[in-house]
């Protein structure tokens, strides 16, 4: 008790414990309790570390693409501690540098999605009525189709590279942010301080980008969480079936692919992009499931 | 080292943080890096010799599963030379003369045939000869069949030097030629020179309906599943009685993954499998319950070029990319080195009548001199594409990607489906492509229908022709009856094509078929395992 009392000595200072949390640190703090989203986050962290220190770990030219035929299907030893591949390349140098494809095109593809599918969305749900009508019900035609087949016909009509394969994805996401953005909108424009900037006369795309928008902030993030994981799927899929990173770029998809022959002898070939794509894909959930139930706990 | 500390020391501080936090611990898997250690072959390849005699013990009623790569194409023979085609319906329908395990000819409709000249040929068919549906086979079905091969586009060159084929009498018949053609016996058994019967063509011509073949082959179609199965039964009313078929039936299974086929034969799923990936070598060679067989072949695989692409019309390029590859790595990869590599533009497998490997000693591994060919030719580089639709092409075609960079060719590798092979060639869609040619033993076989005008639109995929090339073809096939002048004729020409280059052809792979240790049998010729209908245990 006197210990306490000793603490605080300034008026400041015994007041600093009543002081609301930010709300910011308020969710934080949720976040924090749920263990299994932590780790998503280390992980997923841990991933983003590995993918930006790739150079460091391995060199692009000399050991991702560079094939060296006498040295193919070794075997794991200290040089290659995940074997080599089927043309002789480093696997865990291409794991690596495959990690920086899938998250930049992931995430791209994703922030595509969410700039074309959040305007939409957030117009429709602004406004309602006939605009809502009509630009929800052409996303809903667009919903129909799986993402993986509309990312396909897009691949397919345009040929397959790195810009258009991310064009591909981010569209087949559109309608999928355009509901979400939306939906919170929606919840969001009745609320009385959009009234009140309404009130001293601000204008809708004012509105709509310093008062609604950001008040939808909770929804989206935990969104482009997801769908970036499900964005690297995607890749990895399309890469599978060879319509998406050509060779020799490393992505974990086409390693999956071209490696699948060896799988009997050389389990790293496959095992090691594999767990890549699951324990990435793993993360990202685990984060956006802990950060939907931090932002919103009325969900929980 | 150094790279890996960086990796190692993030992924322990990753480790830590899990463990720390309590939640579920990653954990990796362990490789099994210990499978390779079966190199001390228990039983190795044996050579498919062909069956002489049988063991009366034998049990010739077994149903036998086949496993392949790709699907069956068509029953319609004269729709496709693809080999996953050729050897299924080759067991449906006879040919005048059947295949040996050099492509040659041997008689099997044919019950005896003369020269009447240097031009004309007589072939008396065997009487007697029952249809699957119960009719007898004539003169008139075997004319009427042959006429419309000489029609259709699979045969191409073949039949080029045939002029008419005409019905004599019921049994006997008469083809005439343009001058001399040693090689009619070994065109006809072509597949698109397959017999159906005329009142089961004629139908199946107007209808395009192929699916419920008739033939006078040893076995009667039963059923097909499309990407999945074809199952056929012996058909007990086979002219041959002494040829008949060694098993009850024929199950033909489509298992695209290497692995996949072999497992299947290792799980007893199968009985044969005949398109065996040579990843699996070590370990089948260590296995007591299984039998690869292994033959010499004549499937060259090569990397072809549309010449008639702005890109490689100029021939300088198409030297210098036959300098820039280098076949031996291209053999490792494509067949984990099971092969013989070949430095020849003309298709000629080693065996062949006349091959010469290396004509000249011109090529060899040599990106420096690649380099100095490309640069006077005056070409810095191009874009173009490599097209494919084999795992093992796939590969190849990767590390093609990597030696054609050298010389500042950037080609993407693109995958088809075999299907829609030949037409991608005929739309001049395919400007690069590697894939596998099986050669007969007489390059008067191949030759024409690769490299001349008669073949386009059939195998000759480079779309090359040169008037002085054909010229040299038609000496070669006209000077004589006999090998030797003939052979020095070949020389001259695979002299001319490695100047030329029309495309580089890489290896010959060897020839295997994996089975069950109890089958027997097994036979493979020079391009596939062959003569499933002996097969028995």
């Amino acid at each position: 008790m006197d210990e306490t009392v000793k603490k605080y000595t300034t008026r400041k200072e015994f007041f600093k414990q009543y002081k609301k949390k930010s709300r910011l640190q308020e969710t934080w703090n949720r976040f924090l309790r749920n263990k299994t989203a932590v780790l998503g986050l280390f992980i997923f962290v841990f991933i983003m570390v590995v993918a930006a220190a790739a150079p460091l770990i391995a060199n692009y030219d000399d050991e991702a693409i560079k094939i060296n035929v006498p040295a193919r299907l070794k075997g794991p030893s200290a040089e290659h501690i995940f074997d080599t591949d089927e043309m002789g390349r480093d696997i865990l140098a291409r794991i690596v540098h495959g990690a920086q494809i899938s998250l930049v095109v992931g995430f791209s593809a994703v922030a595509l999605a969410l700039f074309i599918g959040g305007a939409f969305g957030a117009i429709a749900g602004y406004y309602g009525g006939k605009t809502d009508e009509i630009i929800m019900r052409c996303m809903d035609v667009f919903l129909c189709l799986p993402d993986v087949l509309l990312a396909l016909a897009i691949v397919a009509a345009f040929g397959t590279n790195l810009v258009n394969m991310t064009v591909a994805i981010g569209l087949s996401f559109t309608p999928k942010f355009s509901r979400v953005v939306r939906s919170a909108v929606m919840t969001v424009r009745g609320i009385e301080y959009v009234e009140a900037a309404r009130a001293i006369g601000s204008t809708n795309a004012h509105i709509i980008t310093n008062h609604v928008l950001i008040n939808c902030f909770g929804p989206i993030v935990v969104q482009v969480t997801l769908y970036v994981a499900s964005a690297i799927l995607t890749i990895s899929a399309l890469s599978f079936i060879g319509l998406g990173i050509q060779a020799p770029i490393p992505e974990w998809g086409n390693m999956l692919a071209s490696g699948r022959a060896y799988m009997r002898d050389h389990a790293y070939i496959v095992v090691a992009p594999g767990l890549a794509i699951f324990v990435t894909i793993l993360s990202l959930n685990l984060l956006g499931d802990g950060l939907r139930d931090a932002l919103d706990p009325r969900l929980k | 080292m150094k790279k890996h500390v960086v990796f190692i020391s993030l992924f322990l501080v990753l480790i830590m943080m899990a463990t720390m936090l309590g939640g579920c611990g990653g954990s990796s898997k362990k490789p099994d890096a210990g499978a390779k250690s079966a190199a001390t072959a228990k039983n190795p390849p044996k050579i498919a010799e062909p069956t002489k005699t049988v063991d009366p013990k034998a049990n010739l009623n077994a149903d036998i599963t086949i496993v392949q790569q790709l699907d069956m194409v068509s029953f319609d023979p004269i729709a496709t030379s693809d080999l996953s085609n050729r050897y299924i319906i080759t067991n449906i329908y006879s040919y005048l003369f059947a295949q040996d395990r050099y492509l040659n000819s041997t008689p099997e409709l044919a019950k005896s045939y003369k020269r009447l000249n240097d031009s004309t040929w007589q072939f008396e068919i065997h009487k007697g000869v029952k249809t699957h549906d119960g009719k007898e086979l004539t003169a008139d079905d075997v004319v009427y069949s042959l006429q419309r091969t000489q029609k259709g586009t699979a045969i191409g060159a073949l039949f080029k030097p045939v002029d008419k084929i005409s019905k004599v009498d019921d049994y006997t018949i008469q083809i005439t030629t343009f001058g001399p053609y040693p090689a009619l016996p070994t065109a006809l058994t072509h597949v698109s020179c397959g017999i159906v019967p005329k009142h089961y063509l004629e139908k199946a011509e107007a209808s395009k309906d192929w699916s419920n073949p008739i033939g006078t082959g040893r076995y009667k179609f039963k059923s097909r599943i499309i990407g999945d199965s074809v199952v056929m039964e012996r058909f007990d009313g086979y002219f041959n009685k002494d040829d008949k078929a060694l098993n009850k039936s024929l199950t033909f299974k489509i298992i695209p993954e290497g692995s996949g086929r072999t497992i299947a034969v290792e799980t007893k799923k199968a009985d044969l499998n005949v398109v065996f990936d040579t990843v699996d070598y070590d370990r089948v060679v260590g296995n007591a319950n299984l039998q690869l067989w292994q033959h010499p072949s004549q499937l060259v695989w090569h990397l072809g070029y549309d010449n008639t692409n702005p890109n490689f019309k100029n021939k300088l390029v198409r030297q210098a990319i036959n300098f820039a590859v280098d076949r031996k790595a291209l053999m490792e990869v494509g067949h984990n080195g099971h092969g013989t590599v070949v430095f020849n533009n003309a298709t000629f497998a080693p065996t062949c009548l006349g091959a010469v490997n290396n004509p000249g000693n011109k090529y060899s591994y040599d990106p420096e001199k690649a380099k100095a060919l490309m640069k006077q030719a005056g070409v810095s580089g191009f874009d173009t594409e490599i097209i494919v639709f084999r795992d093992e092409a796939e590969r190849m075609a990767v590390l093609v990607q990597s030696y054609l960079k050298v010389i500042g060719i950037n080609a993407t590798v693109k995958r088809i489906e075999n299907a829609v092979f030949a037409q991608t060639i005929q739309a001049h869609k395919a400007p690069m492509f590697i894939t596998s040619w099986g050669c007969y033993w007489d390059p008067d076989m191949f030759l024409a229908r690769r490299f001349t005008k008669a073949g386009i639109g059939g195998v000759n995929r480079v779309w090359y022709q040169n008037p002085e090339l054909d010229v040299m073809i038609d000496k070669a096939r006209t000077i004589s009856f006999d090998d030797k002048p003939r052979a020095e004729v070949y020389g001259q020409i695979q002299n001319f094509l490695a100047e030329e280059a029309p495309e580089a052809d890489l290896y010959v792979n060897n020839m295997y078929a994996l089975a069950n240790k109890d089958l027997k049998g097994v036979e493979i010729n020079v391009e596939m395992p062959h003569n499933y209908y002996k097969l028995h245990y």
